[in-house]
């Protein structure tokens, strides 16, 4: 909720710092958050009041007028004018020759149809001061003929961004900033006197609070026989920089004080209200057109102000059209109330309707506050309306009265919470100056909170707060907490294994992707899943973002997908939590849903075979899960989305913890993917949960005899099978390496070739070539037996 | 004879000049001088000769040894001198690497940090009820607080009062730390948030780093030590940090933590409010989440913060990367610059 402050309006009411950064940065430092400091200006020049003597019709043109105006020489000036809104008496603006309006337009003494026109008169709009105003703008009576129309307010000024956290509306409000500079400065407040009224008749209106829970306080003001203009142009110069546009001079009154005291006022034409005003719940069907030119269909149970035709204003919110005040209003009932925070928000909500005065309700406003407001408004009302109060201030209080909020405040909380120690004396003084009471001297003092914070100041740890914001926290040195204790568990070996493992994917060539943990129902439905069960969401951003993912490997293809166009090889991994529905545990949250991590990756390239694809996936979690010291084993058959008849169920120390193989093609299609991949997925929590152990192999003391072998063979033995049967020949055979797989057209259809290297070693003594030969020999004779061929 | 002494001297004169390599140098001294070098074998055949012609043709092949000897020893001299030259602008070779993506690069900076000071590193779930991301933490039903969250909730059947929803902070990490850990707490919480934005600045499932210290004894003055130590050494030591008091419901008092801006030094331009860039909240946690955990306010107290780790790696000068979401896209061309 951002709130403009014209840094010379402030100035009215303390003496501020001549910078205007100081003052924001002295408040940035002590709770009034200022974010940025604009300029404002007048973009026109040598504009006087004048007074219209005459108005003729021009003799050579029918839309034309002709206005003799003085500007209190004593010289009679003739302006030609084309706005139908002039008449005899008005003060109105009058740019002189020489004069330079913000269009970029510079006056000059012309003839217009054969009239000399020694000037212009000045709309809003050519003023800059409102769009789309053509009308020529009616100066205040209490403008000063001849002199600058600008001269009561201020030609440039600094208008401040003020950011006032919810709990702070008091903030909002150029009192509310002025009390805060004055308790950090030092320097004292001058608030505007105001008298309050002592009448006592009744009012010829009558009003009837029905729902005193809601309304938590009325008060009223019914002001006779005034006249309703242009509000004094240096009032709508401070509602323009403050980003309010300038209505008629009641209407401005209202939000004039709403922007100095942060206390919302509204205004009705009496005469437009009939029979009484009755603050009560609306009923089913009732309608109001509000101000701004909606009409409202009511559910009921709004709170509004009505009369006997129906609701004239939704109360904190907004007034109605029909009794808003016009020029042409006469007599007028002020009135400043404090309704309640919650159903501020609840009827806003319901009728998506805001202003700045539910902006101001629904944090929460003092039911104190009103009454100076109300008085403010009644003041200025006869100072620039005239008009006289008739009747009693009206002043109805809800079911339950605002007591002075009093808090009894052990001053050892502020070294307990703060660190350092502050004498009792300097205590009261920081309080005394931000418009707390303190009484007492022991260790418990009474502290006394002010109207305008007694919302938010209630208990003794808004009183630390408040002591310590005044003193300063950049005169509070940091310290560091001791650093560790002896014995404490840090828990941190599923992080430092996650670290690990990333970064031997990363050795290992894999670029790690992050994807959002929601995922599009058509992702949820290419991964076959119901979306039953799934873990919705109520209120998605967009259809991206529709559902938690159980799997991330619908995501990893995404991003091949993405990137399939400029690679051709993609090799990637994400390491991140998967979601499903359903779980162990007493609690509801733990019943609901079940998150566990999981490494997943993704093999791509373009021209590999499927074997060689599904050989990386498989050496890459090979090499993963033996640096933790676990040695996988693998399970023919895999769930979907894999291939069952060309991936594997992973094993790791007893457990099953995942799947690795080709993915299926309809998969893959399904998320715009028409590339070969293989794929891995794996459950983390058993693997980090432990450090692995690499048990120590002594150094061979041996030379290793080298030898390369081709075989062929067919497709009803398997790899490891014939691997077994060469190791199952002699314990001699230590590593076999298969480094080339070759099918094609030297050999016969259905058969391939695996090229291997092999070692044969002994731990106790060099093995002589005849050894060898002889091993060879064997080696050659079992895989015979199994109809598998040298070559 | 002569004649071939002369060719097997061009030859070796030759192979001399090209060798760059010390192996290459011994192998032509082989080939030309060894056992059964070239040379070796010429001058055994000088035996065979006329006694006439042995003493010319002797001396014209051992001044040959002699030259093709000195000729190997200059190029050793050359090659161990370093006077090698190949065109050096020919492209390295590097072994393809992968690449880790920058937000684990940031989140393994931080929680390095806050290790240092003796946080322990934690990770608490995303999708929660509402007790711990809000009622945990003051912000009790119908609060107006609740509003300006954002929040995903979930399509499931309330439990009790509390709906099913996706955490919009880490502090419901801090919530669930308080109620489940034993005094002292001192971790760091960092996981996945949601919130229901998306723009150049914000994207809807982001990081935070959410730190909580409560026990005994624990003052603003930890807590300003704790914010401090961090922002210098994740931002560097020439950076000031300002602590602007605001208000949060699950702190009091609450602040803003300001870093002083690494464009403009602190004198104030676009990318900054008056010299200040924002990083994120902090504060002393406030009784009723103390309370909310079962811990007595009055014995305990605590220091809580809560930051974006986008947001923090974003702002350290040098990334200059002008709209969030790219992080996310996953574009290969993006992730293997890091």
């Amino acid at each position: 909720m951002q709130f403009t402050l014209p840094y010379h309006w402030l100035s009215d009411y303390l003496d501020v710092p001549k910078d205007p950064k100081e003052a924001a940065s002295l408040l940035s430092l002590h709770g009034v958050t200022i974010d940025r400091i604009e300029h404002a200006r007048y973009e026109f020049s040598n504009v006087v009041v004048a007074q219209i003597v005459s108005v003729e019709p021009h003799p050579n043109a029918d839309k034309l007028q002709i206005a003799k105006v003085q500007t209190g020489t004593g010289k009679v000036k003739t302006i030609v004018c084309g706005a139908p809104n002039i008449a005899v008496g008005q003060k109105v603006p009058l740019a002189l020759p020489g004069a330079v309006l913000p269009n970029g337009l510079t006056i000059e003494a012309r003839s217009v149809r054969g009239v000399q026109s020694e000037g212009m008169l000045c709309a809003s709009s050519e003023l800059g001061l409102r769009e789309h105003d053509n009308l020529i703008l009616v100066l205040h009576p209490s403008a000063i003929l001849g002199a600058s129309i600008v001269s009561e307010g201020k030609e440039e000024d600094d208008l401040l961004e003020v950011e006032p956290t919810t709990n702070r509306p008091d903030i909002a409000s150029v009192i509310g900033v002025a009390r805060e500079l004055s308790a950090i400065t030092g320097k004292p407040l001058r608030l505007p006197k105001t008298a309050r009224s002592t009448g006592r008749s009744k009012l010829p209106l009558s009003i009837h609070v029905q729902d005193r829970v809601r309304c938590r306080r009325f008060m009223a003001t019914y002001v006779e026989g005034i006249s309703v203009g242009n509000a004094p142009l240096w009032m709508q110069e401070r509602l323009i920089r403050s980003g309010v546009r300038p209505i008629n001079t009641i209407v401005d009154i209202t939000n004039y004080v709403m922007l100095e005291y942060g206390q919302p006022l509204h205004a009705f034409d009496a005469d437009k209200l009939k029979g009484a005003l009755v603050i009560r719940p609306a009923e089913k069907g009732e309608k109001i057109l509000t101000l701004d030119g909606r009409t409202h269909s009511l559910a009921g149970g709004e709170l509004v102000n009505a009369d006997d035709d129906g609701p004239v204003d939704i109360a904190g919110i907004m007034g109605g059209e029909l009794s808003g005040v016009t020029t042409k209003t006469k007599n007028i009932l002020f009135e400043a109330a404090t309704w309640d925070a919650v159903d501020v928000r609840k009827t806003s909500r319901k009728l998506q309707l805001d202003s700045d005065a539910s902006r101001l309700f629904k944090k929460g406003l003092s039911p104190v506050a009103p009454e100076e407001a109300l008085a403010r408004a009644v003041a200025l009302c006869r100072t620039l309306c005239g008009g006289d109060q008739r009747g009693a201030v009206v002043d109805v209080w809800g079911k339950q009265k605002q007591k002075q909020v009093a808090i009894h405040f052990p001053v050892v909380d502020l070294v307990r919470l703060l660190g350092v120690h502050i004498p009792t004396s300097r205590v009261r003084q920081l309080l005394q100056r931000l418009g707390f009471g303190v009484s007492g001297s022991g260790s418990v003092v009474k502290v006394s909170v002010p109207y305008w914070r007694d919302q938010d100041v209630v208990a003794s740890e808004d009183v630390v707060e408040e002591v310590a914001r005044l003193y300063g926290y950049h005169n509070i040195a940091g310290l560091l907490p001791p650093s560790s204790s002896i014995g404490r568990d840090f828990s941190d070996l599923r992080f430092s294994n996650e670290a690990e493992i990333k970064e031997e994917l990363r050795a290992m060539g894999f670029t790690e992707t992050y994807s959002y943990s929601l995922i599009s129902k058509k992702m949820l439905s290419a991964l076959n899943i119901n979306e039953a069960s799934s873990l919705r969401v109520a209120n998605p951003l967009n259809n991206d973002l529709a559902v938690m993912r159980p799997s991330l490997l619908a995501s990893l293809v995404d991003v091949v997908e993405k990137n399939m166009s400029a690679y051709d090889t993609v090799n990637i991994f994400e390491m991140a939590k998967v979601y499903v529905p359903g779980g162990k545990g007493k609690e509801a949250i733990d019943r609901y849903r079940t998150e566990e991590v999981h490494l997943s990756g993704l093999v791509s390239e373009s021209g590999a075979s499927t074997e060689r694809l599904y050989q990386i996936a498989k050496g890459t979690v090979e090499t993963v899960l033996r640096q933790r010291g676990i040695e996988p084993s693998f399970l023919a058959d895999a769930p979907y989305p894999f291939a069952p008849g060309a991936a594997v169920r992973v094993v790791a120390a007893g457990k099953q913890i995942g799947t690795l193989g080709i993915l299926l093609p309809p998969f893959l299609k399904a998320l715009g993917v028409s590339l070969s991949a293989a794929a891995f997925d794996l459950k983390l929590d058993d693997i980090t949960a432990r450090k692995g152990q690499m048990p120590f192999q002594a150094v061979p003391k041996f030379p290793a005899v080298k030898r390369d072998m081709s075989l062929v063979m067919g497709g009803n033995i398997s790899y490891s099978d014939m691997v077994d049967s060469i190791r199952s020949v002699s314990p001699l055979v230590t590593e076999i390496e298969l480094f080339d797989i070759y099918k094609g057209d030297r050999l016969k259809a259905g058969e391939y070739s695996y090229s291997l290297h092999f070692t044969l070693r002994s731990n106790d003594r060099t093995l002589t070539t005849e050894e060898v030969a002889e091993v060879e020999k064997k080696i050659e004779k079992a895989l015979n037996k199994q109809q598998i061929r040298i070559r | 004879m002569i004649k071939q002494i002369d060719t097997l001297l061009s030859e070796a004169r030759l192979a001399i000049q090209e060798a760059k390599t010390s192996n290459v140098i011994e192998s032509i001294r082989l080939e030309y001088l060894g056992r059964q070098g070239k040379l070796t074998t010429l001058l055994r055949g000088v035996k065979e000769l006329p006694v006439r012609e042995r003493p010319q043709v002797g001396g014209a092949a051992n001044s040959a040894r002699q030259e093709i000897e000195q000729l190997l020893s200059d190029a050793v001299d050359r090659i161990e001198g370093g006077e090698i030259a190949i065109d050096t602008t020919l492209p390295g070779i590097s072994p393809e690497t992968g690449h880790l993506h920058l937000v684990t690069k940031a989140i393994e900076e931080i929680a390095a940090i806050f290790k240092q000071i003796g946080f322990t590193r934690v990770r608490h779930p995303d999708i929660e009820t509402e007790w711990f991301p809000f009622e945990a933490l003051n912000m009790p039903a119908d609060h107006p607080a609740r509003d300006e969250w954002e929040t995903f909730f979930m399509d499931a059947k309330p439990s009790g009062d509390y709906r099913f929803m996706l955490t919009p902070h880490g502090t419901s990490g801090t919530a669930r730390s308080l109620a489940t850990l034993p005094l002292p707490v001192r971790s760091i919480n960092i996981q996945k948030c949601y919130r229901r934005q998306s723009d150049a600045s914000h994207t809807p499932v982001f990081h935070q780093f959410d730190g909580v210290y409560a026990a005994e004894g624990v003052t603003f003055q930890h807590l300003k030590g704790v914010l401090e130590f961090f922002v210098k050494a994740y931002f560097g030591t020439e950076r000031e940090v300002r602590l602007r008091p605001y208000h949060f419901r699950f702190t009091e008092p609450s602040f803003e933590v300001d870093i002083s801006c690494g464009v403009c030094n602190g004198k104030g331009c676009r990318l900054c409010k008056q010299g200040w860039v924002e990083l994120g909240g902090a504060g002393m946690l406030h009784p009723n989440v103390l309370k909310a955990a079962k811990l007595n306010p009055k014995k305990i107290s605590g220091l809580a913060f809560g930051w974006g780790v986008e947001r923090t790696m974003l702002m350290r000068s040098g990334l200059s990367i002008p709209d969030i979401r790219i992080l996310y896209e996953n574009d290969m061309r993006f992730l293997q610059q890091f």
